[in-house]
């Protein structure tokens, strides 16, 4: 009976690491407000990143450009960003942004920072014109070359 | 024994209790879900944010609020294209793509003339010469044109990359391509500075044909121009004082750097595929 339990304990406990493949972005406006999003999927297809939210009805594209490594992590800077949300699809006012990339099975640092990007993970940041700031950090759940 | 029973009956009363404990602890976790569901509501929040107000319909019922950060324009995917094709243009079209090869064709030709010639008259460094050198010959000026051609032999020598000389395409780059972003100085290769953005550090300008002006910005750490520099362990200092190293780099950018024992003073362009530096 305990054996069962501990099993069944063992398995809520393995659980979370599931959940965990999702990402959390966070979205902070100029007046304050912030709207913060749990279980984000996070894709790479055909070299854009896409983020779709928990309700599957909204999807932001990201497109990156200049890539390079800083030791183990791959840097890039983000060129552009759609929205895909109400039937629409419309460009955000982009203004600049990056993403870091750790595709390696360990913790990461970055550059001049004592922030660490989990294995297989991505710590995005991108700012539009309107001054709104938008990270997202998570672990890459689909990749299509 | 009727200890032992009691102690029975209270392990039997409470083994159904843990159980349910833990069931009610897979119900905690369905809240916590819940919860989650909780917070995006509360982006549903922005339904009464101000801004909200002006997004378009469907975009309170769900997803990312950035219904104010849209481009405010009619139908986005054209314009979406628009957008990014006129950043490009604007930055790639100006005059520094024409600039650039005037900036280059200037001196190279001038010294050309002089020094080439003479090369070809003093040293019989055929190699290196052209048909500008038998016209020089005949003007006679061999002793001035023989030290003209040693600098331009040296002009003309392509800088392997110290580090990555013989790692190949994209060696510098774990391998993987670099290409340039649109909408940042350099397409990016000397760090994040936006095209336009006054808050990056200008470090001096340069004056190319045609009288434009190139601003130069200071090279950002743990950048592919940062890793550019150190290979050739230049010191990046201010464009504009003569017998510098200038280096043209992608899109349409340039910086400088005080020559060394691996990089004499002149100008060059910067190949990002090999991080090598070729003279102009």
């Amino acid at each position: 009976m305990r054996i069962a339990l501990l099993a069944v304990l063992a398995c809520f406990a393995a659980s979370p690491m599931v959940v965990a493949a999702k990402g959390t972005m966070t979205i902070v406006h100029t007046d304050g407000d912030t709207n913060v999003y749990n279980d984000v999927a996070i894709s790479v297809i055909h070299g854009a990143l896409y983020m779709q939210s928990a309700d599957a009805k909204g999807t932001m594209v990201i497109h990156r450009a200049a890539c390079s490594y800083q030791e183990k992590i791959m840097v890039c800077l983000l060129t552009s960003a759609t929205l895909i949300q109400g039937g629409e699809t419309s460009a955000l006012d982009f203004r600049r942004g990056t993403v870091y990339v750790n595709g390696t099975g360990d913790y990461q640092p970055l550059a001049l920072s004592t922030t660490k990007v989990a294995p297989h993970s991505i710590l995005l940041t991108f700012q539009t014109e309107k001054g709104t700031y938008v990270t997202l950090r998570g672990r890459i759940d689909k990749v299509v070359d | 024994m009727r200890y032992l029973c009691i102690a029975m009956a209270l392990l039997f009363a409470l083994q159904p209790a843990v159980a349910s404990a833990q069931r009610g602890g897979r119900g905690g976790g369905g809240g916590a879900r819940g919860g989650g569901g909780g917070a995006r509501p509360s982006g549903g929040g922005m339904s009464a944010r101000p801004s909200g107000g002006a997004r378009p319909s469907g975009g309170n019922s769900g997803g990312f609020n950035m219904g104010g950060d849209r481009v405010s324009r009619p139908s986005g995917g054209s314009m979406n294209g628009g957008n990014r094709g006129s950043m490009n243009g604007g930055s790639r079209g100006n005059a520094p793509v024409s600039g650039n090869g005037n900036r280059g064709n200037a001196p190279v030709s001038g010294n050309g003339n002089r020094g080439n010639g003479n090369g070809n008259v003093g040293n019989g460094n055929r190699g290196n010469g052209n048909n500008n050198g038998s016209n020089n010959r005949n003007n006679g000026n061999r002793n001035t044109n023989i030290n003209n051609n040693n600098v331009n032999v040296n002009r003309n020598a392509y800088i392997n990359n110290p580090v990555y000389g013989g790692g190949g395409a994209w060696g510098w780059n774990h391998g993987a391509a670099w290409y340039p972003a649109s909408g940042y100085w350099g397409g990016g290769f000397w760090g994040a500075m936006a095209i336009g953005v006054t808050s990056a550090a200008v470090y001096g300008s340069i004056v190319g044909a045609n009288n434009v002006t190139y601003n130069s910005y200071q090279v950002a750490p743990s950048t592919p121009g940062a890793t550019f520099l150190s290979n050739y362990q230049l010191v990046q200092v201010q464009c504009g004082p003569p017998n510098l190293v200038v280096v043209y780099g992608p899109e349409n950018s340039v910086i400088c750097a005080n020559p060394n024992n691996l990089v004499q003073a002149g100008n060059y362009n910067l190949d990002t595929q090999t991080l090598s530096l070729a003279p102009i």
